[in-house]
């Protein structure tokens, strides 16, 4: 869908409550949001998604801006959800991992496929976790902004509340590290 | 580890914005890229893929619930934040701290400077005397311990000087100003004969028993020499008792059932303040007005056993 062209009617149809815009919305950005939420809170990305919308539903009618703004505002009350979360988890002291994960750990077991087949079957949210799975919190949020937000540097460093110039250095060393990572087993296999 | 061109092109992305941010939308391959950056690219158009059907499994609940926070309405299934009530709880505490703490410094420092003292002493005190006693009936004055009246306080003349001392249950005494005793006493003088009839006793048969010549003139100011001597014993007490005869005098003038010695009787200038043989049937008629005299439980005064025995005693003793 053309968001530049149809996000503000369909944020203004939101705001007033219509359903198919709302289900238009969720449709369009809950992968995104998802897959940056159980990237870095497998066990809770569910809930916190929730969370998020709800957040969204709430702002929605003082909502104003084009697509590109909403993607941030969104992705700016997904990463606060989560540090709410990481917040509570640290006085909880329970890590839950998700079911997907260790699904994934039994399918590349010593006997899997090759590397590069193994990585053309993954699975979107298996894309993103082997993406920043080498990475620093920092750097592995600088990524999944910028890739599955699909944020630019700007609003990247707006919501990380840095410099662009430190949030394309943090981008730096995360290709780095992806090249350590991904040339040695590609080139071992 | 990768060759040192590769670093080369890796290094490329940190000065050249354009190549890095094409390192990051994977749109189109670099053909200065090494080649495990195709994996890169792989791993980003994965990560940008469409929708999977595990990720949009909660979209009916979603977005019923989105549209009902649109509208406004209560969400029950929202986390209620526990500092709220924390912050709520703990200004309760500091609230009921301070009131705690400001009460218990006032209460010190009006013990410590005496203002509960003075309060109580020119507030309380009278207050209890005037409203309280009457009512329970413990501020009769005993009949024995009031002086003599004098003729000017037969008369119910009030500026002279008059030796009775006042009883806690008059309000004159209490009031202790002319203007109270002015506006409680609006009735004119006619004094004795309503208190003499107050007494259940025949008492005042003694009394007009023992007629003088003085009394049984009309009362005015010749006696007025002897009870200013009189009043040197009393003298704070003397103007209250002074400005409170007209008031015990007019009230006790409704029950007028009394037996008749009343002019007679009351104005016998006595020869001394004390309970002088002649001065005994005045103070019954002087002590029994003020009995009378507060408003309402004038028959019920009349009924009480003190009274009469008061009464009595006054007359044993002259």
């Amino acid at each position: 869908m053309n968001h530049d062209a149809e996000l503000p009617d369909v944020v203004d149809a939101a705001g007033r409550g219509e359903h198919w815009a709302l289900t238009q919305l969720f449709r369009a950005y809950q992968p995104a949001v998802l897959r940056y939420l159980r990237a870095q809170a497998a066990g809770a990305a569910d809930d916190l998604a929730s969370e998020v919308w709800i957040g969204v539903a709430r702002g929605l009618p003082r909502f104003t801006g084009d697509e590109a703004a909403f993607r941030g505002w969104l992705f700016t009350i997904a990463r606060r959800r989560l540090i709410d979360h990481r917040r509570r988890a640290a006085r909880q002291r329970t890590d839950v991992v998700a079911s997907e994960r260790l699904d994934v750990a039994v399918e590349w077991g010593p006997s899997g496929d090759p590397a590069r087949t193994v990585l053309e079957r993954l699975g979107a949210q298996g894309a993103v976790d082997e993406l920043v799975a080498e990475l620093t919190p920092e750097q592995a949020e600088a990524v999944l902004l910028r890739v599955v937000g699909g944020l630019p540097v700007s609003e990247v460093a707006r919501i990380m509340q840095r410099e662009p110039g430190t949030v394309r250095v943090l981008c730096h060393r995360a290709l780095r590290r992806l090249a350590m990572h991904l040339g040695d087993e590609v080139w071992t296999a | 580890m990768t060759p040192r061109s590769d670093e080369l092109w890796v290094d490329m992305t940190q000065f050249d914005t354009r190549v890095a941010d094409g390192v990051w939308d994977a749109m189109a391959p670099d053909p200065d890229a090494p080649g495990w950056y195709e994996d890169v690219r792989t791993l980003v158009h994965r990560a940008r893929g469409p929708a999977e059907p595990d990720e949009l499994v909660d979209e009916p609940v979603i977005v019923d619930t989105m549209r009902r926070a649109t509208l406004g309405e209560t969400l029950a299934q929202l986390p209620h934040r526990p500092g709220v009530r924390t912050v709520g709880r703990l200004m309760a505490i500091k609230a009921a701290a301070a009131t705690t703490a400001s009460v218990m410094t006032m209460a010190a420092a009006a013990a410590t400077t005496g203002i509960v003292a003075t309060v109580a002493a020119t507030v309380v005190v009278p207050a209890i005397q005037e409203r309280v006693m009457p009512i329970i009936g413990h501020g009769d004055p005993p009949a024995a311990e009031a002086p003599a009246p004098t003729a000017d306080d037969a008369d119910g003349t009030p500026g002279a000087a008059t030796p009775r001392p006042c009883g806690p249950d008059e309000d004159s005494c209490v009031q202790g100003t002319a203007g109270s005793v002015v506006s409680d006493g609006p009735g004119a003088p006619s004094p004795v004969p309503g208190s003499i009839a107050e007494t259940p006793e025949p008492v005042p048969a003694a009394a007009t028993a023992t007629p003088e010549p003085q009394a049984a003139e009309p009362p005015g100011p010749a006696p007025a020499p002897e009870p200013t001597t009189t009043t040197t014993t009393t003298a704070p007490a003397a103007t209250t008792t002074t400005i409170q005869t007209p008031t015990t005098t007019s009230a006790p003038a409704p029950p007028p059932m009394d037996k008749a010695p009343s002019p007679a009787a009351t104005p016998g200038p006595p020869a001394s303040p004390g309970p002088s043989p002649s001065a005994a049937p005045a103070t019954t008629s002087a002590s029994a007005p003020p009995a009378a005299a507060s408003p309402p439980p004038a028959p019920g005064l009349a009924r009480r056993p003190d009274l009469p025995a008061a009464g009595a005693a006054a007359t044993g003793s002259s």
